[in-house]
């Protein structure tokens, strides 16, 4: 019991000594748009942008974050200035059906855990991400999804079933 | 002679040693879309690989070619940075601007500046080039992809007299026939 007690006062003090010397990130508030690709008729290749500026409650700049999508991690790329920070990935080749990403951010420390947990096969959700983002893709879609020519098409058949039964009605 | 010995030694330790890891940055620049117009959205993909056998540091990519006069930015950021990039893994950053302009567009590179070992000068890459590209006109697209409903709709409406004028002959001979029929 005396272990555990040591080791919880040790890591307590390294946290505190690194969110004070700027490492760790302290209580981040985090502002974020996203853009997903929804227009199919332009193409087949999805992009999927995120855009978030982060806070942190003790004033570190210049956070090095990782995204994590779907179990895949991108490195986050930062603005030359400001607490601007953006992650992309896309699908090429592939259907983007409509799916809600839990986007995953981790700092250093978070990243280097997950790592590790992916090597011993440990479940990556036992690893806390330091904040998430929700991105809502609404899937990608050609407009209404049957075609005016299909409609007039149907329209044109129905009006020509109608009159040859008439016709037929009629000589019979 | 062992001084030698031991000089040449040294040396010859000091040159392994400086044989440094240095990174190598290639950058792509391309297109996600089939179909570029004006008035839609259009996604700039940028790859960075790192061939080298270093770790590359103090990435910055930035792509100037994109002016606020030709595309709006819809999404992402013109100029960004990674701080590291390990040696055989690649990196994507993606911009969505859209066309203002329609007609022919020349797709020039982007910019990279990295640090490829401790201590060394910077270096600058350039990316692909896409080169020269169409931009649809708006009125291009529409005429080629849009629904075409109204154009539907004002068929269905010229039609319609003369659907409507023989159907009225025939109705008004058939009303007349099942009349006698009824007689008879």
């Amino acid at each position: 019991k005396g272990k555990s007690i040591m080791a919880n006062l040790l890591v307590i003090s390294v946290l505190s000594l690194l969110i004070g010397s700027g490492f760790c990130c302290d209580q981040p508030s985090v502002d974020s748009s996203y853009y997903t690709s929804t227009n199919l008729k332009l193409g087949k290749n999805a992009a999927f942008v995120v855009e978030l500026t982060v806070k942190c409650k003790n004033n570190v700049q210049d956070l090095m974050l990782y995204a994590d999508v779907n179990g895949v991690q991108y490195p986050v790329t930062k603005s030359p200035e400001g607490n601007n920070y953006q992650v992309s990935w896309t699908a090429k080749n592939k259907k983007s059906p409509a799916a809600l990403f839990d986007v995953k951010f981790f700092d250093e420390s978070g990243y280097n855990a997950l790592k590790k947990a992916a090597r011993i096969n440990q479940d990556a959700n036992t690893v806390k991400p330091l904040f998430s983002v929700d991105v809502k893709h609404h899937g990608m879609s050609s407009g209404f999804w049957v075609s005016s020519e299909l409609i007039a098409l149907a329209v044109a058949s129905l009006i020509f079933y109608v009159v040859c039964n008439e016709r037929s009605a009629v000589i019979s | 002679m062992k001084y030698c010995v031991l000089v040449l030694f040294l040396s010859c330790f000091c040159v392994v040693a400086s044989e440094e890891s240095s990174a190598k940055l290639i950058l792509t620049k391309n297109i996600l879309n089939s179909i570029i117009t004006q008035g839609n959205d259009l996604a700039i993909e940028y790859n960075m690989y790192n061939i080298g056998d270093g770790v590359a540091t103090d990435v910055e990519l930035a792509d100037s070619t994109l002016h606020d006069t030709d595309f709006e930015l819809i999404s992402g950021k013109m100029s960004v940075k990674w701080d590291r990039i390990q040696p055989g893994t690649n990196v994507t950053h993606v911009v969505v601007v859209r066309p203002l302009k329609s007609g022919a567009q020349n797709f020039t590179s982007a910019v990279v500046q990295y640090v490829a070992s401790e201590d060394s000068e910077p270096k600058f890459g350039f990316s692909s080039e896409i080169g020269e590209v169409e931009i649809l006109s708006l009125k291009e697209y529409n005429r080629l992809y849009a629904p075409h409903v109204v154009e539907w709709g004002m068929f269905g409406i010229w039609t319609i007299p003369s659907l409507l004028l023989p159907y009225m002959l025939y109705y008004n001979s058939k009303t007349k026939y099942t009349v006698k029929s009824k007689k008879n």
